[in-house]
């Protein structure tokens, strides 16, 4: 990060020394980040924030295929920034967004995108195909991993570029390969915030929302560089250590994830087995998601809730709702890299009562 | 449809209008009961149908204009 102080700071759109150097550390930033995602250095663009990814990528989308009266197709349990960027544009007059549902574990069904691109193909009005299906890699909530493999046979047989926001994955999980578009954000997998990554497959159909003149087609402006470094160096390590980490993390949530099921009316939420290893979600009957998070808080334990009345201006959970699964009375536990077996020890063994001592105050005991 | 039995949840957030529900159900075991249940919590949307899941009933929803939601809620399996 201090080279990027020292080596980074001027313009680098400027011919003079200063500026060659800090074009040369942005360059090398960005080539291994790209190495990292096995895609080439110009298929990688630098913007602010995992958030401005997604929307660039989907107004970039859109606009290639503007003359589309069909549907963006959209799961049901993405992050509600793609699903507001997707909804937003059709205010300006893009074509409409099609939710693609879930099941009871947060899965998609590929043979329902199947059937539902051949049902708009196959309309006498057809035009160009949709301007994109967007599925995530791994739900920010339950850590559901999406089928990608079958999703992206699909969308290709349509001539449909996929959009894959991979926020939740990157560094953590295998960095996914089907995809024509994916985005990212370095804050994510212990990377600074500030950072979003947007890659744009070569030949895919994207373009830029607001062409800037004399900057490369995906410039975002001048990127944060002394982060940029921060950002590939995070990386660099937590790919490194995956291997190790990612078995680790996935015993440690396999133990939560079969404490909070053996709690009465407690419903652990997500896949089972098809899921990133760091997170786990239960949400617990007749329980307000945040006296669980507030009692575990009091003994210097912090995890998040996605319920309704955590949150009660933004409503339910939008993931929680579309797999039909309770919303209130919800957990979220994010395990970082370094958690201890200790921490996670007295998680389990404080869980039980805790919900327990809710429910006796509640007076919903046997109901 | 409706049941003689309203619970009025109206006022309150989840878990309690899912509490309140559960209450007046416990005192109607048999097969074939049922209860309705008023509320204006969004969350009540998911969360009733997913308790009826949980413990044997099945819910109908009517959104009544005045933002409230009225379910009709009937046990199909005895408690």
């Amino acid at each position: 990060m201090l080279a990027g102080l020292d080596d980074g700071w001027a313009d680098p759109s400027r011919l003079h020394r200063e500026g060659r150097r800090a074009q040369l550390v942005i360059n090398d930033a960005k080539a291994r980040i790209a190495a990292l995602l096995d895609i080439r250095t110009d298929e990688l663009t630098i913007v602010r924030s995992g958030t401005h990814a997604v929307r660039t990528a989907i107004e970039g989308l859109a606009q290639a295929r503007r003359r589309s009266s069909a549907p963006m197709i959209v799961s049901t349990v993405e992050h509600s920034c793609v699903i507001d960027a997707s909804e937003a544009l059709t205010l300006n007059g893009a074509s409409a967004v099609r939710h693609l549902g879930v099941d009871r574990d947060g899965l998609v069904d590929p043979s329902e995108l199947a059937t539902l691109l051949s049902d708009l193909m196959a309309r006498a009005d057809a035009g160009p195909p949709p301007p994109f299906v967007a599925v995530q890699s791994v739900n920010q909530e339950t850590g559901t991993a999406q089928p990608l493999d079958r999703v992206a046979e699909i969308t290709r047989s349509a001539d449909v570029p996929l959009l894959v926001d991979a926020s939740q994955s990157l560094g953590r999980e295998d960095v996914p390969v089907h995809w024509d578009v994916m985005a990212g954000s370095a804050h994510k997998w212990g990377g600074p915030a500030g950072i979003g990554l947007l890659a744009i497959r070569t030949g895919v159909r994207w373009r830029a929302p607001t062409p800037v003149r004399g900057l490369d087609r995906t410039s975002d402006g001048f990127p944060d560089v002394p982060a940029l470094l921060a950002a590939a160096a995070s990386l660099e390590q937590a790919e490194r250590e995956r291997a190790v980490v990612r078995p680790r993390l996935l015993a440690l949530t396999d133990q939560i994830r079969a404490t909070a099921a053996s709690i009465p009316d407690v419903e652990v939420v997500g896949h089972p087995t098809q899921r990133a290893a760091h997170l786990v979600t239960f949400s617990c009957l007749y329980v307000a998601g945040d006296a669980i998070v507030g009692a575990l808080d009091r003994i210097d334990l912090s995890v998040a809730s996605g319920s309704a009345c955590a949150s009660v201006q933004h409503g339910p959970s939008h993931v929680l709702a579309a797999m039909g699964v309770l919303t209130h009375g919800n957990v979220r536990i994010g395990l970082p890299a370094d958690v201890t077996d200790a921490d996670v020890a007295r998680l389990i063994d404080a869980l039980p009562p805790v919900v327990a001592a809710i429910r006796a105050d509640a007076g919903t005991v046997g109901l | 449809m409706t049941s003689d039995v309203v619970v009025d949840a109206r006022g309150t957030l989840c878990p309690q209008p899912v509490i309140d529900l559960a209450r007046a159900m416990a005192e109607r075991p048999s097969i074939g009961e049922s209860v309705t249940l008023l509320a204006d919590d969004p969350a009540t949307v998911h969360d009733v149908p997913a308790w009826c899941r949980m413990r044997g009933c099945t819910s109908a929803l009517t959104e009544l204009n005045d933002d409230t939601y009225q379910f009709l809620v009937t046990r199909n399996s005895a408690s």
